[in-house]
């Protein structure tokens, strides 16, 4: 059995294909990887994922007839799902097209799917062309906050600016996606990659400090109407809201 | 344990000259076979597979099979057995 260090965009698909296999169920079932790693595509930077060594078996080969093997693969797929950001609706979109490698899907729908993907490509590109641009919504106003307080308490409203320029009709927004880099939610790197997927900037590290809690407390604020002194800051109070919000 | 070292302990015990098929009649002393390996999801044939064929104990080929097939005529008659050496024991059965 060999231990492999897991290093940024590996998942088991691709782990597996390093090591020579065709099924990434062959590693993942082996030893204690399933209950280290409860989602096979997202891996720790850095973890250690225990390989198998390959099993021999020996065949009868008859003469005078047709010998016929089968081997058992596991394709890799990508889907994408494209929605706004409270993930209720879907966006107007004229076209969408997705690219890894030499492959490509074409939809007008909200959700793209490419079957039997490499899994050592590590790069996609997502191309979306938008029909109408969403109309400017002014949010409700909230009752969150105490009178007469100095400074005032900031709310979820300030967040917006009417202002906002939104994409216009025919315009194209393109991504660049780092498939299989997305690491679990729960450690503060995963968070930290689904805080910056959701638009709140924030520097993708192990460490938390002054950035990731200033990215945190905004996140709390627009998301869940936290306000101050109830909206703490540490990566942990958001872990599983953020793993709904981004990976359901 | 490497591939190499498991089939060598696997061919170790079998014996260095394989017996002969008998034959009621004629014998017959040119056989054949073919080899064919195509994935189990959608049965297209695998691009490539290397092989190793042992003859009794010594080893009476070693390829890759293209595009799925692999066939050799004029074959000596005996037992013989096919190892895959870099496909996992779990990711391939016979048909």
């Amino acid at each position: 059995m060999a231990n492999v260090a897991s290093s940024a965009g590996d998942c088991f698909s691709r782990i597996a294909r390093i090591q020579g296999f065709f099924n990434y169920l062959s590693v993942y079932n082996h030893a204690d990887n399933a209950t280290t790693f409860p989602n096979p595509n997202q891996i720790e930077e850095g973890s250690t994922v225990k390989v198998p060594d390959k099993q021999m078996k020996a065949f009868n080969l008859p003469l005078d007839a047709e010998k016929k093997f089968k081997i058992i693969r596991q394709k890799t797929k990508l889907r994408i799902k494209i929605c706004m950001a409270d993930a209720a609706q879907t966006p107007g979109i004229a076209k969408a097209r997705l690219t890894i490698g030499a492959k490509k899907a074409a939809e007008t729908t909200g959700t793209l799917e490419i079957d039997d993907i490499d899994p050592m490509l590590t790069n996609a590109s997502l191309t979306v062309v938008l029909t109408n641009p969403p109309a400017y919504v002014a949010p409700p106003p909230t009752t969150a906050g105490v009178a007469n307080q100095y400074p005032p308490p900031i709310v979820a409203p300030d967040f917006d600016d009417p202002k906002t320029v939104w994409p216009k009709e025919g315009e194209t927004i393109v991504w660049n996606l780092q498939v299989g880099s997305l690491e679990p939610h729960t450690v503060i790197r995963g968070v930290l990659q689904r805080l910056e997927n959701l638009g709140f900037a924030c520097p993708v590290q192990k460490v938390e400090d002054a950035p990731t809690r200033r990215a945190v407390r905004t996140y709390r604020r627009f998301v869940e109407s936290k306000v101050a002194p109830n909206d703490t800051d540490a990566v942990a109070d958001i872990q599983a809201n953020i793993r709904a919000r981004h990976d359901d | 344990m490497t591939p190499r070292q498991q089939i060598d302990a696997l061919m170790a015990g079998v014996a260095d000259q394989p017996p002969d098929i008998v034959v009621p009649c004629k014998a017959v002393n040119a056989h054949w076979f073919k080899i064919l390996v195509r994935w189990e999801d959608d049965l297209t044939p695998v691009p490539t597979a290397n092989f190793e064929i042992y003859r009794g104990h010594p080893q009476y080929a070693a390829d890759i099979v293209a595009k799925g097939k692999y066939g050799q005529k004029s074959v000596p008659p005996g037992n013989y057995r096919i190892f895959f050496p870099n496909i996992h024991d779990a990711e391939i059965v016979e048909e």
